[in-house]
């Protein structure tokens, strides 16, 4: 018996067994090439960061979203919806496109300088033409984590053959960001679909819901993002987005790439909008059309009003400007502000938090879920060890179990008794999947007093699973935490 | 102008109709749209819906329309009553409760305060009332004309249940406002609704509000009418500010207010809809009555051109299909009937021929037996054997006899197999018969013992020869008749004799053991031919009777089945005949029907 969680790169652990899992297939269908060469690729990408799809509803954001967490304005956006192409944004030294046609061959353009404009030249390009594009950038934001653009969800643009390219490039994805406005019929209905995977149903912890235009709720009044906010507690109560969406956080994607992208020349013309009369200002502000047709100040020029406008938005530039007329004279703190409404540093927390914290976690689903595509898709004599393995492997992965819970717990969904959710908490790893940080005890302590404690915790959580007062959801969550405080024991038994 | 109560009376006879028709055919989908299109009628007010995704302000838009926070908006109020805002001399504001039906007229009032009406809602709501919507009257000039506008539920939220109750209030709608914000362009779920609802409600238009949210507005408005035409939905496109209209209203600002767009969607909704009330309704119930019609006519005329052609064809193929059944069948019991007579007459000669065979090997073996000992004293051990041996051979012949019968069953079973269900006859396995105890025993030979005094006498008479014989040779020699060597002679001779006495009798014995035996076997073998060839004939019998009763079966099957094809096709040509006039009649009346209803939207006399 492996101990649980046994740290980063363990073999016993989830991921270790999971490579060596698919190391095991990649072994039996080496005399398939290309089987053989799909299940390389996954393996290498076992060495590089974390996969996250950027996806939904048509409108919903995605690119300016995609741009907010890079850091700078890669990505096109379009008042027409026209994306048809998965574009990958990912880290590289130097800025590089690579465009990948449907027949296998690529193309790569070394640019000086990424170029939005030439990016989306390249997004609408149907689907049988170009069948994906790699943007490498050197944005510090990319280290970490790789995002996948994907085009809209219901959107006209979208033929079906983009739409099946897109549910594949969702389970190729090791986790999800999934935005809309408010969760409608069509977006539950495709998230539904993304888990109708074996795998993915088993775990389906690699999902973040965002409302993204977190600004435009409430039709743009000035608290609108807490208005968005309140909307997505809600959201997360609610059992049919919780079933595949393990988070749901709002976000004003607008407002977060108009402060990641705030630069002097910008500062400089909100400070000249924000001397304006008080009441001439807010003429200014009631339509987008009277902004840019406003004359008032002289020396603001027609092209920068429409870049303002076009990367502040209109619920931007009113915040930015109440912001300035509020006494946020400087430029370092009105781009802190904005970010700050934006709550892109919320979601940021809860893409680390859910996402680059667990990676271990999310890429052995990744990796399982490919053995499990590929030992359906082609069995043969002897698949079937394979697959047993896979299924024992599936019904142990209590890391995924842990991982629910916690998140369930971290964001209101569970409601445990102030000091058992604590205690609960700790026990599930969030401290650290240690015995001891588990148990909350100092590092020195003896095994001896560890497997006594681990004893105690074990039967009182058994006694507290059997509770009636918890409903289903807690139930479980109790037997979950049971079943680590289980595992921790057989651990610390076989140990000593 | 005419008075439209004329009108009205002529629309709702019209209805009426055309719900009787739809009755008649058994369409009460139908009908319940008709039936609902006729309270619209009756009813004065000319509803308009304001439908649209989640979100979009549809409820904010109604309250820009009348300049009154009418309809609950903000954040997590998603509208799940309809509320109906009509016109009144003094604001007011009634909760309708009703069990069933969507419809706009009818139901329990309960008066509420109209500053409270949201609360009121919800509480009546939360204790599990059945509201069907809220009701407010305001007192506007946009309303005079009986125009009420109704908030609904949003469409392809969360909850579909709450998009089925838009859907089923689009059918009573004199118009739709198809709210769908200037943010983006239609989505594909948007157009897919507008298109299902444009046949249930032809009068549509879409509001894009938010226009002063975003600089590309324009835009989205060029691109959603491509997508209109491309969809082949004829709609106007209105775009709109609800934030510049309230700005507008609160300064009393004409310029503002002409900025937000809302003068021509309000001038759209006043003169080109509430004028035009009379000629929407008849629009409404054209298009309504027309559509029953003729999905009614469809089916109609779908009845009438399958029915007549097919049955005759199917009729005589059913028939033909009969016929060759018939022909198959007699075809099959030939055949059957040949195999087995075959088989039988095959078994009669080869179990006659094979019993013989094997008795034959038993009177060879007792004849080799027979030869070297004497039966006078083995006899019974011998019998004993023979009766041994030739039970053996008859069971046999029998088993063999079994066999063959088991193998002629399946024969004769496969060749009926290929017609019909697998039944095989219920046949004992033939039962292995004793005819020994039939037969009598074969007599012992005689003369089995050879008595002393036959023995001295014959030797004797050997003896006495001999001495007479060699007595008259040495008396010639002087010596006396009875001397040493005449006596000698004698004995010598006589036990001679008596030796070829005793082997004759053996001989003889033998021979007769032989023919006794003989005879013994032919009986048997007569015995055991007549109880197989009475097996076999029974065999036959039975087969035979179960064959004959499975085709009998199956004959009176066809020719029954044959009987009712053609009174069946009797009966339809009748019946069809019959059900065409009728359709044709029927047909041609709603055609007349249908052409009133067509002449509504174009004529306005006609309908009057």
């Amino acid at each position: 018996m492996s101990a649980p969680n046994d740290g980063e790169n363990s073999p016993t652990g989830l991921l270790g067994q999971a490579r060596a899992l698919l190391l095991r297939t990649m072994t039996f269908y080496r005399d398939d090439p290309r089987t053989a060469g799909w299940l390389r690729t996954r393996l290498e990408r076992l060495s590089e960061p974390l996969r996250m799809a950027v996806t939904g509803r048509v409108k919903s954001g995605k690119s300016t979203l995609v741009n907010a967490l890079v850091g700078s304005e890669l990505a096109p956006s379009d008042p027409e919806e026209r994306t048809q192409v998965n574009t990958v944004f990912r880290y590289g030294t130097e800025p590089r496109i690579t465009v990948h046609t449907p027949h296998g061959t690529q193309q790569t353009m070394s640019t000086g300088k990424l170029d939005p404009a030439t990016i989306r030249d390249l997004q609408r390009w149907r689907p049988d033409e170009v069948a994906s594009l790699v943007i490498e950038s050197p944005s510090p934001g990319l280290q970490a984590i790789t995002l996948i653009e994907t085009p809209g969800v219901a959107s006209t643009a979208v033929q079906e053959t983009g739409r099946s390219a897109l549910a594949q490039i969702l389970s190729e994805a090791d986790a999800v960001l999934y935005l809309t406005r408010h969760p409608q019929q069509t977006d539950i209905q495709f998230l539904h679909s993304v888990h109708e995977l074996r795998v993915a149903r088993r775990a389906p912890i690699n999902t973040v819901l965002a409302l993204s235009r977190a600004d435009e709720a409430a039709t743009g009044s000035d608290d609108s993002v807490d208005t968005a906010e309140r909307m997505a507690a809600h959201h997360r109560r609610d059992p049919k987005v919780r079933s595949f969406a393990q988070y749901v956080v709002p976000v004003a994607g607008l407002l977060a790439q108009a402060g990641a992208t705030l630069d002097q020349r910008r500062f400089d013309a909100l400070l000249g909008l924000a001397a304006l009369p008080r009441q001439r200002l807010e003429e200014q502000l009631l339509s987008a059309d009277r902004f840019s047709k406003a004359s008032e100040p002289e020396d603001l020029d027609a092209d920068t009003r429409q870049t303002l406008l076009r990367e502040f938005g209109l619920f931007g530039l009113q915040r930015a400007l109440a912001l300035l007329g509020q006494g946020t004279s400087d430029f370092a703190r009105l781009r802190t502000a904005l970010l700050d409404e934006s709550r892109i540093g919320a979601l940021q927390e809860a893409v680390h938090l859910q996402f680059v914290e667990r990676q271990e976690a999310l890429r052995a689903r990744s990796v399982l879920m490919a053995v499990d595509m590929v030992l359906r898709a082609n069995p043969r004599p002897g698949s079937r060890q394979l697959q047993g393995e896979l299924d024992r492997l599936l019904s142990n992965a209590h890391e995924w179990d842990e991982l629910r819970t916690l998140s369930g717990l971290w964001s209101r969904q569970l409601r445990l008794p102030p000091g058992l959710r604590e205690e609960a908490e700790r026990l599930l790893g969030a401290h650290g999947p240690q015995p001891q940080a588990r148990l909350g005890v100092p590092a020195q302590t003896q095994p001896r007093e560890l497997a006594e404690r681990a004893g105690a915790v074990t039967r009182r959580w058994r006694a507290l699973a059997s509770d009636p007062l918890f409903d289903r959801a807690h139930r479980e969550a109790v037997r979950t935490v049971q079943r680590s405080c289980e595992r921790m024991l057989a651990a610390l038994c076989n140990a000593q | 102008m005419h008075n439209p109560n004329v009108i009205e009376t002529a629309l709702v006879e019209l209805i009426d109709r055309a719900e009787a028709e739809c009755a008649e055919a058994q369409r009460t989908d139908l009908g319940n749209r008709l039936r609902q299109i006729r309270s619209r009628v009756l009813d004065p007010a000319q509803l308009v819906l304001v439908v649209g995704e989640p979100e979009q302000g549809k409820s904010e838009l109604i309250n820009s329309l009348v300049n009154a926070p009418v309809c609950a908006t903000g954040e997590n109020v998603s509208t799940t009553v309809p509320t109906v805002v009509r016109h009144s001399s003094e604001p007011s504001a009634q909760l309708v409760e009703q069990e069933t039906t969507q419809s706009a007229v009818g139901g329990d009032r309960l008066p509420v305060p109209i500053d409270r009406l949201h609360d009121e809602l919800d509480r009546a709501v939360h204790n599990g009332r059945s509201v069907s919507r809220s009701e407010v009257g305001l007192p506007r000039a946009l309303l005079e004309n009986g125009l009420a506008l109704m908030d609904t539920p949003a469409v392809g939220g969360a909850v579909s249940s709450l998009g089925a109750i838009t859907e089923a209030a689009v059918a009573e709608a004199d118009a739709l406002l198809m709210v769908s914000d200037a943010t983006q362009e239609l989505t594909t779920n948007e157009l897919n609704f507008l298109r299902r609802v444009t046949s249930m409600c032809p009068n549509i238009a879409l509001v894009q509000p938010k226009t002063d949210f975003v600089p590309d507005w324009r835009r989205i408005v060029e691109l959603n009418r491509k997508h209109l035409t491309n969809a082949g939905i004829a709609c106007k496109i209105f775009a709109v500010s609800s934030k510049i209209r309230s700005r507008a209203m609160r300064d009393k600002n004409q310029d503002l207010n002409a900025e937000s767009g809302f003068p021509p969607l309000l001038d759209y909704l006043r003169k080109e809809m509430a004028s035009a009330h009379e000629q929407l309704t008849r629009k409404l119930v054209a298009h309504n009555v027309t559509e029953a019609i003729d999905q009614i006519t469809n089916s109609l005329r779908e009845e009438l051109n399958n029915q007549s052609p097919r049955t005759a064809t199917e009729t005589l193929l059913e028939l033909e299909a009969a016929q060759r059944r018939a022909e198959d069948l007699k075809r099959l019991s030939g055949r059957w009937q040949k195999t087995l007579s075959d088989a039988v007459q095959e078994l009669y000669s080869d179990i006659e021929y094979d019993f013989r065979e094997r008795s034959w090997a038993v009177l060879h073996q007792a004849n080799e037996t027979l030869d070297e000992a004497d039966p006078g004293t083995t006899w019974d051990d011998f019998e004993d054997w023979l009766q041994e041996s030739l039970s053996d051979a008859i069971a046999e012949t029998f088993g063999w006899l079994d066999r063959r019968r088991e193998r002629i069953t399946e024969q004769v079973s496969d060749e009926l197999l290929r017609e019909h269900v697998r039944t095989l006859p219920s046949s004992d396995p033939i039962p292995v018969p004793d005819p020994l105890q039939r037969v009598p025993e074969p007599k012992a030979p005689k003369n089995a013992g050879f008595p002393r005094k036959d023995q001295i006498l014959t030797g004797l008479r050997g003896s006495y020869g001999g001495v007479l014989m060699f007595g008259l040779m040495t008396r010639m020699a002087g010596l006396p008749l009875m001397n040493v060597v005449s006596i000698s002679a004698g004995l010598l001779l006589g036990s001679k004799s008596l030796n070829e006495e005793k082997d004759s009798r053996l001989k003889r014995r033998q021979a007769e053991a032989r023919a006794a035996v003989q005879r013994y076997v032919e009986h048997v073998v007569f015995q055991v031919n007549k109880d197989a060839r009475d097996s076999i004939r029974h065999m036959h019998q039975t087969l035979h009777d179960h064959c004959n009763r499975i085709t009998e079966q199956a004959q009176i099957r066809i020719s029954r089945s044959i009987q009712d094809t053609k009174r069946m096709a009797e009966q339809n040509a009748v019946d069809r005949d019959a059900r065409a006039r009728e359709i044709k009649k029927k047909l041609e009346e709603l055609n007349v029907l249908r052409k009133r209803a067509s002449t509504l939207t174009s004529n306005r006399i006609a309908a009057a």
